[in-house]
């Protein structure tokens, strides 16, 4: 008799009908081979919601063969062997309908060797923990000036100097151009809707560690006197998220989006809340 | 034969406590305009400049990616950018695997960092700690270093005086760097005047909070000779990885520091190290690190970093000449800076603090509790 | 700063990076909890090959790469001081008011020593090689703090 890591390959593969999970099992059917070299060969059939694993000497008949030495297949029995892993060093190989034999994987029950059936599984220890570190942070110049602004209602693009395109919230420079962005101007704030995700999962909000209430709308606004991808990201009136419509520009076709204007918040002090977010203007 | 490497250019900001009236975006430009000016490049795909490596961290930034927030300002719209989140002085060694593979002839590398942003820096580095084992009990890098201090106080000549007198000369220098101007000048008395910090290290002793950034420009010899007329070449450059647990180390055997200056100096074809260097710049981020560090290079006999004070040792092998980092600058950029400081004295440009004919140095730089990592560098000159 | 800098349109605004993490201790490492938890008992892994025993424990032996995740092996809930400092310097990650003693111990049977809290004692009276034993938390965070500190016994 041949052991692997303690565990002798033949009790291994006999178990299969006693790990065998039939509940799961109910949409599965076919005829499976285990080919593991010395240790011997068996088919497994599986048909509704039963199995039956028999010896064979021929496994042509199968839909699927898996192919391994017994040490890898006892090694992936057990967990201490990654079956991708060891079909990637070519020690395992699947002849046949590969996709049948990965649907089979999950159907039985982890084998337990003997006299280790009452040990309780490892607890596994997680540990819940924000972290979280005060702030301060810096405006500079640019997006000072941007932020100072909205407090006055007003939302402010800055403008390259080369290629004349407008960016809010502006950046200190052009990326395209490589050169300090310069001149400022005052754009929307009313605009046409030009984008717009519906976020079911929120991400948690780095700046608080609270995720957010979904669904909620992300939107680009095309401001007035902006143009092209000059959008400006801000949120949309939660209450509103089926009722607007996208506006778009392909290949020349125009598709008018609806008109946004900004709801500011009645105490504002220079940060981007101070818009509220974005809703239809009727 | 890999091809040489050449620093071009240096441009850096001021350190100081609280660049309260810039982003790191802006700090970020100052750097990168006068090193353009300085070269004359662009970031044409031909003749530009092919690479861009910044040096940022996401919790010092406190935003994820921290890289891809100034893209712009690197000039790397489009173009080919890299992040190190590692001591700055590792940007160097990226650039300089990235040219001498071929892949790239001239790499931009700018480092920044904005220590005064958190509300405090030990809670920043305590985040490098495990979270089941060694953060519950309050781990940072200045109690790790308080634990290497004692153990070095224990196992070297160092003493309070001496590290009064490192403090006091950092100072000193710093007046001379036009790059660190509030840093302050203490007396020898002051300093063991201070109160503890983490047993032995005094409040002094620890290198203060500041905010800057710095950069270079690499190139390939053909392009660094077309450049400027006296590139300084990076001829060795080595590095090590201790331990992550501080009791798998012995934090006295400066082991990471050692292996690290062996591989930079065989590289760099040093078989005798000591009276090699013009100039040494060296990331002293608390007092005793100078010392012990300049023991770990093999440029002061080991266990005898106090005598080495008490005889002039740091002016005579022209250690620090910048303040080092007790003057400031932040824990991400220490090494860079280091390299950008070598660079200015092998350049002829390092000002009041210039070393006369300036022609091989070494900088260093450190990361992790502890001295966890240490990277070396050697820089010359034609 | 540039001397024709116009800081008028600069300020800063208050926030945090605060960022819900789920760590997860890992195999090996959740035996260690679970035992230290449940039991009082603080367990090793032994690498035959290097001959240490290596507390935390871990995986894989970090010098000679072997998988260590079966080589159990219990060590002393007592052992020494190797080294320390006192914390003086208030923070919030911190946790206890300072100052406090960090000490490095080395545990009876262990080659590698842990960071731990040493209390039930001045600062001023601590010493290396001293020793020192487990005094076990009440409650549990499922973390090294499942020991609450160390304190001086005899040796
Ligand atoms: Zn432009
Ligand atoms: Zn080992």
């Amino acid at each position: 008799m041949t052991t692997y890591f303690g565990v002798n390959v033949v009790d291994v593969i006999e178990s299969l009908p006693a790990r065998f999970r039939e509940e799961a099992a109910a949409d599965i059917s076919g005829s499976f081979g285990y080919d593991l070299e010395d240790a011997g060969r068996w088919r497994l059939t599986i048909g509704g919601g039963g199995l039956t694993l028999t010896p064979a000497d021929v496994l042509d008949d199968c839909q699927a063969v898996l192919i391994t030495d017994p040490q890898t297949f006892v090694g992936i029995q057990l967990g201490k062997i990654d079956a991708a892993e060891a079909m990637g060093l070519q020690k395992l190989s699947v002849t046949g309908d590969r996709r049948a034999f990965g649907s089979i994987a999950g159907l039985f029950q982890k084998y337990v060797p003997p006299g280790q059936e009452t040990l309780s599984e490892v607890e596994l220890v997680v540990l819940k923990q924000t972290i979280s570190v005060g702030q301060n942070f810096a405006t500079g110049p640019v997006m000072g000036r941007f932020l100072k602004g909205l407090k006055e209602r007003k939302i402010l693009a800055i403008r390259c100097p080369v290629c004349g395109r407008r960016q809010s919230p502006p950046r200190e420079i052009c990326a395209v151009c490589r050169v300090r962005n310069t001149e400022w101007v005052e754009v929307g704030p009313k605009g046409e809707m030009r984008m717009l995700e519906y976020v079911y999962y929120a991400s948690p909000d780095p700046l608080t560690g609270d995720t957010r209430e979904t669904p909620y709308g992300a939107i680009g606004v095309l401001l007035d006197g902006c143009q092209d991808e000059e959008v400006f990201w801000h949120l949309l009136n939660p209450a509103q998220l089926d009722q607007v419509q996208m506006g778009s520009v392909i290949n020349g076709r125009v598709r008018k989006g609806s008109r946004l204007r900004p709801v500011w918040a009645q105490k504002r002090t220079g940060s981007i809340d101070d818009i509220q977010y974005f809703e239809l203007d009727t | 034969m890999a091809r040489r490497v050449g620093i071009c250019a240096v441009a850096q900001t001021t350190y100081q406590r609280d660049k309260w009236h810039e982003r790191f975006q802006g700090m970020a430009l100052e750097v990168l305009e006068p090193l353009l000016e300085k070269t004359g490049l662009d970031f044409s795909e031909e003749q530009g400049i092919g690479m861009s490596i910044s040096v940022s961290d996401d919790v010092f930034d406190a935003r994820t990616i921290s890289d891809n927030a100034m893209t712009d300002v690197l000039g790397a719209h489009m173009r080919c950018e890299e992040k190190v989140a590692q001591e700055g002085i590792q940007a160097l060694y990226y650039g300089l695997a990235a040219i001498q593979s071929g892949h790239v002839d001239v790499v931009l590398v700018l480092g920044h960092c904005k220590e005064s942003q958190g509300k405090s820096r030990n809670m920043v580095t305590h985040l490098a700690f495990d979270p089941f084992y060694t953060r519950p009990v309050g781990l940072d890098f200045t109690a790790a270093a308080g634990m290497q201090a004692q153990a070095y106080a224990a196992a070297s000549d160092v003493t309070d005086d001496h590290l009064a007198e490192v403090v006091a000369r950092a100072g000193r220098m710093a007046r001379m760097n036009p790059a660190t101007p509030e840093t302050a000048v203490y007396s020898r008395e002051e300093v063991l005047a201070s109160p503890m910090l983490a047993d032995p290290i005094r409040a002094h002793h620890a290198y203060p909070v500041s905010d800057g950034a710095v950069g270079m420009i690499l190139a390939a010899e053909d392009r660094a000779r077309d450049i400027c007329a006296h590139p300084v070449w990076i001829t060795g450059v080595g590095n090590c990885m201790d331990s992550f647990f501080l009791g798998d180390r012995d934090l006295t055997s400066n082991f990471a520091l050692k292996k690290a200056a062996a591989r930079a100096y065989r590289r760099a074809g040093i078989d005798t190290p000591r009276d090699t260097f013009d100039v040494i710049e060296i990331s002293d981020q608390y007092a005793y690190q100078q010392p012990m560090w300049m023991e770990g290079l093999g440029l002061v006999d080991e266990g005898r970093g106090g005598a080495w004070i008490a005889g002039g040792g740091p002016d005579a092998m022209k250690v620090n000449r910048s303040g080092g980092m007790l003057a400031g600058n932040p824990l991400l950029l220490g090494g860079l800076v280091r390299a950008a400081e070598v660079s200015l004295q092998l350049m002829g440009q390092a000002g009041d603090r210039q070393v006369a004919d300036a022609r091989r140095g070494l900088a260093h730089g450190v990361m992790g509790p502890a001295g966890q990592f240490h990277a070396v560098a050697i820089l010359e000159r034609d | 700063m540039p001397s024709d800098f116009d800081t008028s349109d600069c300020y800063t605004i208050p926030g945090k990076l605060a960022l819900p993490y789920t760590y997860f201790a890992g195999r090996v490492g959740s035996r260690f909890i679970t035992t230290l938890r449940d039991r009082h008992k603080i367990m090793g892994v032994r690498c035959d090959h290097c001959d240490m025993v290596l507390v935390p424990p871990r995986q894989t032996c970090e010098r000679c790469l072997r998988d260590l995740s079966d080589q159990w092996c219990e060590v002393g809930t007592r052992g020494e001081v190797v080294n320390y400092t006192v914390v003086r310097y208030p923070d919030r990650h911190q946790p206890r008011p300072v100052p406090f003693v960090l000490a490095m111990i080395r545990l009876e049977g262990a080659d590698t020593p842990i960071v731990h809290l040493l209390e039930e004692i001045a600062p001023e009276q601590v010493v290396i090689g001293m020793a020192v034993e487990a005094v076990f938390a009440v409650k549990t965070t499922a973390t090294i703090r499942d020991i609450d500190h160390f304190k001086p016994c005899d040796s």
